[in-house]
């Protein structure tokens, strides 16, 4: 999948799920603009995340996620993603290296959301 | 296996959670220290709000499914909290299995908003533990193919 058209989902997404009012509020600036405190709008990074892999698979899979802490106070930047095919059952994103289900990855600019939907669409068999 | 009593299951769950509470938290006594009962433990672990405590909570469900059932799981848990700014767990733990073998996810099932791949349980005491070793191991083995009877 190309990356511009990953990028341009991604900001798609983006302004109708978290429907920012300003046009400079883009998922890039979200990204970019980020302070790890409790303010942080996890929600409307992971949802993009996700649904722009449903949208650009055309297929609503199952996820879960959560975003890691550094400390008790503030988030790490990092966020985990499981994601099940709920036909076939498959947990698409074991690692069966490190036995691991989850992916975890740095969410701290518009090319690592590029990077993690490109690498969660492969994971789904989407080329 | 084709089908499994649930009267049966029951009992084997409520056996598994004793043998493997036993073995995490008892098994290194002092001599004359009493051996720590299973409700006081985890409502330590959840009134404490210790974090420690509580994901020993999860890993002993998760190890006494896995007796109950005679299979080795892939875990991921998640002890829930009431605040999102400190962790305060209300009681709430939920649990991903996945079958190493076949990479399929066991705990996947239809909820009030469609497909969630998450089994969540309240467990603040031995009887409410033993309920989702039960019911997590019922789902499980649903999603093996294995009915659960009686």
């Amino acid at each position: 999948m190309e990356r511009e058209k990953i990028r341009q989902t991604l900001e798609e997404v983006y302004r109708e799920l978290a429907e920012p009012e300003e046009e400079d509020d883009t998922y890039a600036a979200l990204l970019k603009d980020w302070d790890l405190g409790f303010d942080y709008p996890i929600l409307d990074i992971a949802d993009t995340i996700t649904e722009t892999v449903n949208r650009l698979a055309g297929k609503q899979f199952a996820w879960y996620w959560e975003p890691l802490l550094r400390d008790e106070y503030a988030y790490s930047g990092e966020f985990a993603f499981i994601m099940v095919d709920p036909e076939t059952r498959e947990c698409l994103t074991l690692d069966c290296e490190t036995l691991s289900v989850a992916v975890v990855t740095t969410l701290e600019n518009i090319e690592q959301a590029v990077d993690l939907v490109s690498y969660l669409l492969k994971c789904a068999g989407v080329k | 296996m084709t089908g499994v009593n649930l009267d049966e299951l029951k009992k084997r769950a409520r056996e598994s959670f004793l043998e493997v509470f036993n073995e995490e938290v008892n098994s290194d006594l002092a001599e004359g220290e009493e051996p720590e009962n299973p409700t006081s433990f985890i409502r330590f672990a959840w009134e404490d709000a210790d974090p420690c405590l509580c994901e020993q909570v999860a890993e002993i469900i998760e190890r006494s499914v896995e007796l109950t059932v005679d299979r080795v799981f892939l875990w991921a848990h998640i002890v829930e909290s009431a605040d999102a700014e400190r962790f305060d767990p209300d009681g709430w733990y939920s649990f991903i299995a996945v079958d190493p073998e076949t990479g399929q996810c066991l705990t996947l099932h239809d909820d009030y908003r469609g497909k969630t791949i998450l089994a969540r349980f309240r467990i603040l005491d031995e009887q409410e533990a033993v309920e989702a070793v039960t019911k997590l191991s019922c789902l499980i083995l649903e999603n093996l193919g294995v009915k659960s009877e009686g």
